[in-house]
């Protein structure tokens, strides 16, 4: 039952200015970029009725990915398929080509945007874990002004984030990692390709020298409400060397940590086990791989 | 229902005639001629049921209903009759109660009267409360909301075993009920036979096996949901243009519902998007037709895919319980099954679904002097089943092959060696095929032809059995193989019948109608090459039109893997007459004796003078000159044998023990279906059939919640395989002939779909030691068996 037309409008704003004016009105206009998420509700009725946002028509969003004092910077329209496409970004942060082509078919990579992934805050998103791995900030524009939040701290619970009705993420800023740190991203689904996942883990590690973990970023995706830093796990990690005993705390950790969900793709205890099993072989890959991630 | 006594069958049944053993010398048969409709489909030309437009058209939905089990106390349709462009609204309370069955079967069906158009009782979420025709869909769809509705809601049952305990809600509590078994009890349906003792088998055998295997839900998807349109010709009679797999059963169950004669209906089915049993079900054109009948105007329902799953038809989901009885050497010598179908709220194909499940199944393994087997269908307050590809063998294979790997593996024996000893061979017969037929006793056959040793052989090499097997891989993820071996049917014996009509035209093509039903299938390419062949011309000299009440002779239609074997049959009769008739026109112009003539590529020719005459030249002195008639001919065809491809599939798997994901690495499928009369699309079947079992081993289920509502109704949660989750396939057809089947054919639609959830469970097995005896083999369930399995040695 698809909704009724005639009970949206939208708002096709000429600059920004004149789009974070229309923010201000209440209710707010919802902001729409790619619509991978809106017409899917759209077409089943559920897309609540009002004013939208159409941030296409902002010639100040409209810019390439850039690489500034090491970090890349999306902005709000960049796509999936403009990150896959970017040579510097298979290079430099290569979980985010993994993780583009996990979303969807090609129309949906080409269509879909970092930035509704990161505020359509699902919790199964496939590029929010990966932008968080690398700790990635969102840049939030309102009229009042323009701030930034570390992503990792953008969720507080499901569809909660950070994001006021009247701001617009307008970038995302992507640090670049160490040379050394070993990267994984893994996503266990129904089928190999266009399925939600189960579970998704997208993982940092810096070692050092004496092969104590100088660095680790574990992110968790379809386990918990909300994409999901484990910072206890993390916290258990870094300063040790990752070997069986540190891998055994770790889980030990994770498994008093995680509240997983139970939903209609999984059961809690198949996420509990698999998360602690992703983690296990995440640590157990010692060589920094770049880029090598592996797939389910 | 208890099996009622087979009509007399003659004396004699058909028995092998023909010296022919081979498909050498075939001119058009066993060659893969260019498709018929290849061309218009490839370029959309080609016209499905949604493609043509009608002035006028209205658009039906449905209002479902919300509740598992309850009464409809109150509905009032006030508010959405004033809806502006509302032009009809039907619920029980204005179409007449006629009690059928929803199964296009043939007459009398053996499925239940059990369903009404629309009824005062809703039993499960998804059944039809009301209908609404309006000027567009999106009003028709918000009328449906302003309908008010009060429920008395009753309790609900959604387990079959549950359901058929004393105690239990009664589902089907309607006086005007006919043909279930015992309605009080929720049993829709109910079979059993035994052949030997199987008790007294079991206690004397060597080893004694007994499991339980699980099958739940699926739905057919096809590409194209259930469509249909109705209007009114020029002289008041419905048309009904729809996509069916039973365009004449459609007819007369529409007139039945509709209380008007067959002769006041013409059923047109046009290009089909795919069927797999879905569209062997006939609940849609019959609404349609009465919104055309009341208001005049054409009207369309398109079902959407929400409504294909949880509205429409699924597979029956099936307990099966097995035993079997092993003598130390190998020798099977009892086989018991004990199925139990949740049939859901309405008994279609209940009971002969429960049948197949012990009459495809058991006779595979014929040595067996003792063979039992109970069916029984249960109704539920959940979505309903129907026929669905495999139709029970599907669920029967599952368990008999499942457990031949567990017997194998107690007695030390080779998977394969187990099954050479124990299965079905040439010139032999089983006692369950006079036992069991579908829905009453079924006729005796001898196999004709049969090359499943072969094809064991053959894949066993293809797949690297002897390495495989024993090389599993280092690291988390586990490697294996599995097999399994199978059998089906060619038709419903003594029951199907296919009727064809052959033409002859000016220029020497031939018109070939037939009631035939082509959903995609290439039957229409297959029938027209029989023709072809019969009659001695090219394919494109055969000009096939089928599948239109008004137009072409009867057929059952598109199911139980009937249409090469028995529509077939009747084109090849037709088209023999019709060479005859040729022949003897020939005689008449040649001066010569029929007997002295051959037909050739469109021409006659003597055997003796070598003199020559075109189709062309015989068809114009038939019409149009001398000893004038219509060179033509109708024929029709039964048999009363069924002959089963035999078919060996082998799965190689890589389990990966951290994630309990099972990935399909290889499989291979060998199979005899007679001689393949288009070799491509015999081997499409092959692959297409086992793509849908694959996917319903591996991902498919419906998830219902604790109210009966499926939540898992669309393909962002219901995954089926897609081309990018094939692994590498193999499809080997292993040529035999079948001296009952047209220039050797059997049929190949269905047997290869039951063949993934054995063969991946048994490689599974292999690979990682775990035994799963339900499917899909989803993540959560193979990570929680080999947890189990470790749990033991872990503390």
């Amino acid at each position: 039952m698809r909704s009724y037309l005639a009970e949206f409008s939208v708002i096709s704003p000429r600059s920004l200015d004149e789009a974070l004016w229309a923010l201000k009105q209440r209710p707010a206009p919802a902001p729409i970029a790619g619509g991978t998420d809106l017409m899917v509700l759209l077409n089943a009725g559920q897309l609540p009725p009002g004013a939208y946002l159409n941030l296409h028509s902002i010639p100040e969003l409209r810019r390439p990915i850039e690489f500034v004092n090491g970090e890349a910077c999306f902005g709000a329209l960049t796509t999936y398929a403009d990150a896959r496409r970017h040579p510097e970004i298979r290079k430099r942060l290569p979980m985010l080509c993994l993780a583009a082509r996990e979303i969807g078919a090609l129309q949906i990579q080409s269509r879909g945007t970092w930035a509704g992934n990161i505020v359509n805050a699902s919790p199964a998103a496939d590029g929010v874990p990966a932008l968080m791995a690398y700790d990635a900030a969102v840049e939030l524009s309102s009229a009042s002004g323009v701030r930034s939040v570390a992503l990792a701290d953008f969720y507080s619970g499901y569809k909660q984030t950070a994001r006021r009705p009247d701001e617009l993420v307008t970038a995302i800023r992507i640090p670049v990692p160490e040379k050394e740190a070993v990267q994984y991203y893994r996503k266990v689904g129904t089928r190999k390709f266009q399925a939600i996942s189960k579970v998704l883990l997208a993982g940092i590690m810096v070692l050092g020298k004496d092969r104590r973990i100088k660095k680790i970023r574990l992110v968790y995706a379809s386990v918990m409400p909300y994409t999901y830093r484990a910072r206890a796990v993390e916290a258990v990690l870094e300063g040790r060397v990752p070997d069986g005993a540190a891998i055994k705390a770790a889980v030990a950790a994770l498994r008093s940590e995680l509240k997983p969900i139970d939903d209609v793709r999984s059961t809690a205890a198949y996420r509990l086990r698999v998360a602690c099993n992703l983690l296990e072989e995440f640590l157990s890959a010692s060589s920094p791989s770049r880029g090598e991630a592996r797939r389910g | 229902m208890s099996p009622v006594k087979s009509p007399a069958r003659p004396k004699k049944p058909a028995r092998p005639v023909k010296s022919r053993n081979s498909a050498a010398g075939f001119k058009v048969v066993n060659h893969n001629v260019e498709k018929v409709d290849g061309i218009c489909l490839a370029t959309g030309v080609a016209q499905f049921v949604d493609d043509r437009k009608f002035p006028g058209l209205l658009f039906i939905k449905f209002l479902y209903s919300p509740h598992a089990h309850a009464r409809i106390t109150k509905i009032d349709t006030t508010h959405a009759e004033q809806l502006k462009g509302v032009r009809c609204i039907l619920h029980y309370g204005n179409v007449p109660r006629v009690l059928h069955t929803t199964a296009g079967q043939g007459y009398p069906e053996p499925s239940p009267y059990d369903a009404a158009m629309f009824d005062s009782k809703v039993r499960y979420v998804g059944d039809r409360v009301a209908a609404v025709a309006a000027e567009t869909s999106d009003i028709a769809e918000e009328a449906c909301r302003l309908i008010k509705v009060e429920y008395d809601v009753l309790p609900a049952v959604f387990d079959p075993e549950e359901a058929i305990k004393a105690g239990a809600p009664v589902i089907h509590d309607e006086p005007d009920l006919r043909g279930a078994h015992d309605a009080k009890r929720n049993m829709a349906a109910h079979v059993g036979i035994e052949v030997g003792s199987v008790e007294k088998g079991l206690a004397k055998a060597d080893h004694r096996f007994e499991d339980r295997y699980e099958l739940g839900y699926a739905q057919h998807c096809p590409i194209e949901p259930h469509v249909c349109i109705t209007y009114l010709d020029d002289r008041d009679r419905l048309v009904i243009r729809t996509s069916t797999q039973v365009p004449f059963h459609a007819r007369r169950i529409c007139a039945q519902v509709l209380q008007i004669p067959e002769g006041q209906i013409r059923v047109i089915k046009p290009r089909i998007g795919g069927g797999f049993g879905a569209k062997q079900e006939v609940f849609l054109e019959y609404v349609a037709g009465l919104v055309t009948l009341r208001t005049r105007r054409p009207a369309k329902i398109e079902q959407t895919r929400a409504e294909e799953f949880y509205a429409s038809r699924t597979r029956h989901p099936h307990i099966v319980n097995m035993r079997i009885g092993v003598k130390k050497n190998g020798m099977i010598e009892t086989l018991d099954m004990k199925a139990l179908s949740n049939t859901g709220a309405y008994g279609t194909h209940s009971l002969t679904v429960v049948c197949n499940c012990g009459s495809k199944a058991l006779p595979l393994y014929n040595k067996a002097k003792n063979v039992g087997f109970i069916g029984e269908a249960a109704y539920t307050n959940l979505p309903v089943g129907g026929a669905y590809r495999g139709y029970g063998g599907t669920q029967g294979f599952y368990a008999l092959e499942s457990m031949m790997d567990d017997i194998a593996e107690k007695l030390g024996m080779d998977p394969l060696a187990l099954r050479r000893k124990n299965h079905i061979r040439l010139g032999e017969s089983s006692p369950v095929f006079a036992a069991l037929g579908e829905g009453k006793e079924g006729y005796d056959q001898a196999m004709a032809s049969c090359k499943l040793s072969e094809c064991i052989d053959i894949g066993e090499k293809e797949i690297n059995w002897a390495v495989e097997r024993k090389n599993h891989g280092r690291g988390p993820v586990k490697t294996g193989v599995g097999c399994a071996i199978l059998m089906q049917g060619s038709g419903i014996p003594g029951i199907d019948m296919g009727g064809a009509t052959v033409k002859l035209n000016e220029d020497g093509s031939f018109n070939l109608l037939v009631g035939a039903t082509d959903l995609g299938t290439g039957s229409d390419t297959v029938l027209a090459q029989i023709a072809a062949e019969a009659l001695a011309v090219p394919v494109g000299k055969i000009l096939i039109y089928s599948s239109d009440t008004d137009f072409t002779p009867f057929d059952v239609g598109a199911y139980a893997s009937s249409t090469t074997y028995i529509s077939g049959g009747a084109v090849k009769k037709a088209a023999e007459n019709v060479r005859r008739q040729i022949l003897s026109v020939a005689a008449e112009i040649l001066s010569e004796k029929a007997d002295n003539l051959a037909c050739s590529d469109g021409h006659v020719v003597s055997k003796k003078t070598k003199k020559k005459i075109s189709y062309r030249n015989i068809s114009l002195r038939s019409l149009y000159s001398r000893n004038q008639f219509q060179i033509e001919a109708t024929e029709s065809h039964v048999s009363y044998v069924s002959p089963p491809p035999f078919a060996a599939h082998f799965a190689k798997v890589a389990v990966d023990t951290e994630t309990g994901l099972v990935k399909l690495l290889k499989y291979v499928m060998t199979v005899d279906c007679g001689v393949a009369i288009h070799p491509k699309l015999a081997e499409g079947q092959a692959e297409g059939a086992a793509m849908n079992g694959i996917s319903y081993a591996l991902t498919e289920e419906f998830i219902f919640n604790a109210r009966g509502a499926m939540v898992n109704a669309s393909f962002l949660d219901y995954k089926l395989f897609s081309t990018r989750d094939l692994p590498e396939m193999k499809t080997i057809l292993v040529p035999s002939y079948e001296p009952n089947g047209p220039f050797g054919a059997k049929s190949i639609a269905e047997i290869n779909i039951n063949g993934p959830a054995p063969a991946i469970g048994n490689a599974i097995k292999n690979a990682c030691g775990v035994r799963l005896r339900s499917i899909p083999y989803t993540p959560e369930k193979v990570l929680k068996a080999i947890r189990r399995q470790s749990a033991p040695a872990a503390a």
